[in-house]
């Protein structure tokens, strides 16, 4: 009998936020030679999108007495991302410590948080936003769904849970409606659903002083090397380079007005400001 | 990757990269912890996007004190720093403290009087030399940001030399009676709770006929006078208290009876750390407008940051910074110890005493004379802008002078480090 | 512990071991006979009755990449109704086949449903890659999808290149808002999946003389297949402020008069989620609102596309303005020797009268054009 993951109380709701580690942008290094990104920086960071799911999940908190545990697979030892998360109010933090996912693509880390979902003494729902500074973790939250068969909830806002179900607005497509589902469910949540409460200082001190961050290894999650093979990345990737600022040029029209207006009308068109249309 | 070469991992910390100097063996721990790191981003954060906007000035009338601005901080937790958490205060220390008022003071000088008012000298002492009722009382309200202090020690004939103080304190059963005037009290008019000095023995000199008391805004006998006009932090109120018969129970005396000097000077002391750490977050704020102005204007074609009297300017300000950044929040380490023995009831050797009013006095004048060359310096650079309101550089003319004289100006700072060295000897 | 004082390296190694002999075996069982998958497909997703815009934009490109493979493009539309009207726009886009899955349970987009009429035409019909345009929606749709199918996917692609020899496509990414690109690809798995940013392709001229197949499938959807029940309609989360508005037209003293700013309104009913804005200039002389004032006063404003009318371009607006964020600026001043007009992208020197009622004339006649 393994110990539990967590100290979270089984009788109580529970749901997961879970978050992407990614590097501290103030901080961000690069390599002059080949214009890479120094991918090993150590300090990392809540990514302004991942407040989303934390603050979903804070709000289940507030409104059903749920727990919050925070997730995150760590790629390099830091925990800055999980603290800020604790310091917004989240009760427990949870990082997933494999030296074997650390390049890992996103779905088979998703396998490895799934996993981790599967052994906790309970979940109600799990939140997890959109990209972050890494494109394809996006990609999360319908992989976990289907890797747990649970219910998706795309672009979710004000879910609530009631009768061991879910229930909120979702998104159809571009459209919003409400809906309700039994069992639990996967939330992702757009980078613009809330406006993210602020940790207080009274939240930062106890995240760091009183809240634990507990790290498991592949040993602690019962994940043996069969398990492992299964969860291996199917994308490869080649190195993340900067974009370089395009020196602008600027295109002078002195034509009549109306012939101006013919050709940038056009090109505003083809550049899709005019909408999905 | 395949291919990449894996980083070098240095054995003892598992980290890749160079070992830092704390880990070679010779660090001096000159770095803020991660909690520190994130106290300061979301501080940061916070005050941009919710407070920032709401700084607004009235040029005309009496000023108009920020209460939404206020209100907001208090509930984001930053009205009660170095109060420890089972008083309900974040319990981060004069570091903490200092690392808060540093990013108000970039955003608005009048916030950081307020701030530093209730903080340093309003809240502080009370904790400190407060009894267990005192810090649930009066403390807790404070530090969880539902009630505002203020601190009122100087009178109309006792400023600088504030050991000259009227106001008299007579014992009448359980309560005592105060009668006369303060000035200059920063929230005087907004407080909830005020320490208050007054001369409880006019018999005993400053050192034993002095006692500390809490007049609270409700108590009989106390009335707020006039509110001053003043040519900077016009947001923050400073107002003229006056003691009629003002009646206070015995039990609002803070420390013992007759040991208030001790009360005031430590407060004063560990306060002027935290105004330093406030001229700071100015100094910072206005290189980071500087830099960006002098990349944005252009004269004759090119950006005036071409110029190398413009270079200079902002080296020098950023070697200003980087001294400060220094002094400050080592400063603040050692009120923190100070505090610690303090609030433990531990006896405070006399050479630590001197040391914390010593370096406090010493960061003082150093950060508010660094930004009030700051701001001359981007006034300068900024030409015709820099007159006009839209880019606040005046409203900060104005403020900044403050800072050089309230809490002790800065030709007392220098008094008390010389009278130091004098007495002490060099102690470097 | 020893693992400890190696700060996990220890464990990784052991890891590695293990996965590196596990691995082979296990990508050898998963590998599918790449032979067996052929054909592009893009998924039409059907928006308030149209077919959007950005499944014509990777028919394009889908074409392209078929054409080079020499196999054919095949869109799959899931709909209720008479979506089949929607076919010949997609075959004279580019497509040779559309899939049509009727259902009154695809009224809506409705997730589960997608999901699974998708997984049983896909498994069913085995495309080598299958493009989805990117949104929220759809990139949990294609995660939950590339899972059950047990491939790999991809997100936020900007570009996609073929590696013929391989038969291999390389997606070029773009992260952290932007700011970062990066390649990848699905070396072991078919289908590829990839959802694709809007507007990385060029939309392609219709083709009248096209022809192509319209099948309609089969769909055995049920109610049991549909997880979320939805019980009613919510309204769209409310607008953006104007601090966050992807487009705004900023107008300055020169737009002359209260009548000037409300006519130059105009773009905005026209423009994709548009919003006005003003100078100090501007508000003084009482032409524009105080509450949409931009600039060092104001509201600091970061669009990708802004148009300026009338707006010389003083310091005191530029600060309001993040111009590392937009990415199309067009001004329009009637004074060439304007500061601004060197500044902005796209300089039009003229009355901005004529100019604007010459655009939304323009941009009116593009609307239309792009609906089909």
């Amino acid at each position: 009998m393994s110990p539990p993951l967590v100290k979270a109380d089984a009788r109580r709701p529970l749901v997961v936020a879970i978050i992407n580690q990614v590097p501290d942008l103030t901080y961000l290094r690069i390599d002059p030679g080949t214009g890479e990104i120094d991918l090993d920086e150590p300090d990392r960071v809540l990514h302004p999108n991942d407040r989303q799911p934390v603050e979903s999940a804070l709000r289940v908190k507030d409104a059903d007495d749920a727990q919050v545990l925070v997730m995150a697979v760590d790629r390099q030892g830091a925990e800055e991302g999980i603290r800020e998360a604790l310091s917004m109010g989240a009760d427990e933090g949870l990082l997933l410590s494999s030296g074997a996912t650390r390049h890992s693509d996103a779905l088979a880390r998703a396998n490895l948080l799934a996993h981790t979902v599967r052994h906790l003494p309970r979940c109600d729902a799990v939140f997890v936003g959109t990209e972050t500074m890494e494109p394809d973790w996006s990609t999360v939250g319908g992989a976990i769904a289907a890797i747990l068969d649970w219910n998706l909830v795309p672009g979710g806002r004000e879910v609530r849970l009631k009768d061991g179900g879910t229930h909120g607005v979702a998104m159809y497509g571009a459209a919003f409606v409400r809906y309700k589902a039994a069992g639990p469910a996967v939330v992702t949540v757009r980078p613009d659903t809330h406006k993210p409460r602020w940790p207080t200082t009274w939240g930062v001190r106890d995240a760091y002083r009183d809240r634990t961050i507990q790290a498991l290894n592949l040993t602690d999650l019962e994940i043996d090397g069969r398990m492992l093979a299964r969860m291996a990345s199917l994308t490869e990737t080649r190195g993340q380079r900067v974009v370089r600022e395009r020196k602008k040029e600027t295109e002078t029209f002195t034509d009549p007005p109306e012939v101006s207006a013919r050709v940038i009308g056009k090109r505003l068109a083809r550049d899709g400001y005019l909408g999905g249309f | 990757m395949e291919g990449q070469a894996r980083p070098v991992v240095d054995a003892r910390t598992g980290r890749a990269g160079p070992p830092t100097a704390e880990e070679l063996g010779h660090g001096m721990r000159f770095r803020l912890t991660p909690e520190q790191r994130l106290l300061k981003k979301t501080t940061r954060e916070f005050l941009e996007s919710e407070v920032r906007h709401l700084v607004k000035e009235d040029k005309h009338g009496h000023g108009v004190f920020p209460e939404a601005a206020v209100k907001k901080m208090q509930e984001q937790g930053i009205f009660g720093m170095p109060i420890p958490r089972k008083y309900g205060g974040a319990g981060m220390g004069e570091v903490g403290y200092c690392l808060v008022a540093e990013e108000v003071g970039a955003v608005d000088s009048s916030l950081a009087t307020i701030l530093g008012a209730h903080t340093g000298i309003g809240m502080a002492p009370i904790w400190l030399f407060g009894n267990e009722d005192h810090r649930e009382r009066i403390v807790r309200p404070l530090a969880e940001g539902t009630a505002l202090g203020a601190f009122a020690l100087t009178e109309p004939t006792a400023g600088s030399d504030a050991a000259r103080i009227k106001t008299r304190a007579d014992r009448d059963g359980d309560e005592w009676v105060l009668n006369g005037r303060k000035i200059w009290c920063s929230n005087g008019d907004r407080a909830d709770y005020i320490l208050v000095m007054a001369v409880s023995d006019p018999t005993l000199g400053a050192h034993g006929g002095v006692t500390a008391f809490v007049v609270e805004k409700d108590f009989p006998g106390f009335q707020v006078g006039s509110i001053e006009d003043k040519m900077g932090i016009r947001s923050s109120s400073t107002a003229e208290l006056v003691f009629q018969d003002c009646r206070v129970p015995k039990e609002n005396v803070i420390g013992k009876v007759g040991e208030g000097f001790i009360v005031a000077l430590t407060a004063l002391d560990g306060g002027r750390a935290s105004l330093a750490a406030g001229a700071l977050g100015a100094c910072k704020e206005l290189l980071g407008r500087m830099i960006d102005f002098s990349r944005k204007r252009r004269r004759a074609g090119r950006p005036i940051a071409d110029n190398q009297a413009v270079q200079w300017k902002l080296a020098e300000l950023a070697i200003k910074i980087f001294q400060n950044q220094h002094i400050v929040y080592d400063t603040a380490q050692l009120v923190d110890r100070y505090y610690h023995l303090i609030a433990e009831g531990h006896p405070v050797p006399r050479a630590l005493r001197d040391e914390v009013s010593r370096k406090c006095a010493m960061v003082k004048v150093s950060a508010s004379e660094a930004a009030g060359w700051a701001i001359e310096q981007a006034l300068e650079l900024f030409g015709a802008a820099g007159v006009r309101d839209a880019w606040d550089l005046e409203r900060g003319f104005r403020d900044e002078i403050i800072i050089e004289i309230f809490e002790g100006t800065n030709e007392i700072q220098r008094l008390i480090i010389s009278r130091d060295l004098i007495k002490g000897g060099n102690f470097w | 512990m020893a693992d400890d004082e190696l700060g996990g390296w220890g464990a990784f190694v052991q890891e590695q071991d293990a996965m590196d002999a596990e691995r082979s075996q296990a990508a050898s069982e998963r590998e599918a006979r790449p032979d067996e998958w052929r054909n592009v497909w893009v998924y039409a997703e059907v928006r308030d009755d149209h077919v959007r815009s950005s499944v014509y934009e990777l028919i394009g490109k889908a074409r392209e990449l078929a054409d080079a493979l020499g196999v054919r493009v095949e869109t799959f539309l899931a709909g209720t109704g008479d979506v089949d009207r929607h076919a010949q726009a997609l075959i004279k886009a580019g497509a040779d086949a559309v899939y049509i899955a009727k259902s009154p349970l695809h009224a809506r987009q409705d997730p589960d449903a997608v999901h699974a009429s998708l997984v049983h035409h896909v498994r069913r019909r085995r495309p080598e890659l299958l493009l989805f345009g990117q949104n929220t929606f759809n990139d949990a749709l294609a995660a939950r999808l590339a899972v059950t199918l047990d491939t790999g996917c991809v997100t936020r692609v900007s570009g996609i290149r073929l590696e013929t020899s391989e038969r291999l496509f390389v997606f070029d990414q773009v992260g952290y808002g932007g700011r970062l690109e990066r390649s990848s690809w699905i070396p072991k798995a078919k289908p590829q999946v990839a959802t694709v940013l809007r507007r990385s392709f060029t939309r392609p001229l219709p083709d009248p003389t096209r022809t192509g197949q319209v099948i309609d499938v089969m769909t055995e959807l049920g109610h049991e297949d549909l997880r979320l029940q939805v019980v009613g309609e919510a309204p769209e989360p409310a607008g953006l402020p104007l601090s966050q508005a992807p487009a705004v037209v900023l107008c300055g003293k020169g737009i002359g008069s209260k009548e000037g700013y409300a006519a130059a309104g105009r773009l905005t009913e026209i423009i994709h989620d548009c919003q006005m804005a003003t100078t100090r200039s501007s508000v003084d002389l009482g032409f524009g609102p105080a509450d949409r004032l931009v600039g060092i006063h104001g509201i600091r404003i970061a669009p990708r596309l802004l148009i300026t009318l009338g707006v010389s371009g003083d310091l005191d607006t530029l600060e309001g303005i993040d111009t590392d964020r937009v990415s199309t600026w067009v001004a329009v001043d009637r004074d060439p020797e304007s500061p601004i007009l060197a500044m902005a992208d796209i300089a039009v020197v003229s009355d901005w009268e004529p100019f604007i009622d010459a655009l939304v004339e323009t941009l009116k006649a593009e609307k239309r054009a792009l609906t089909f």
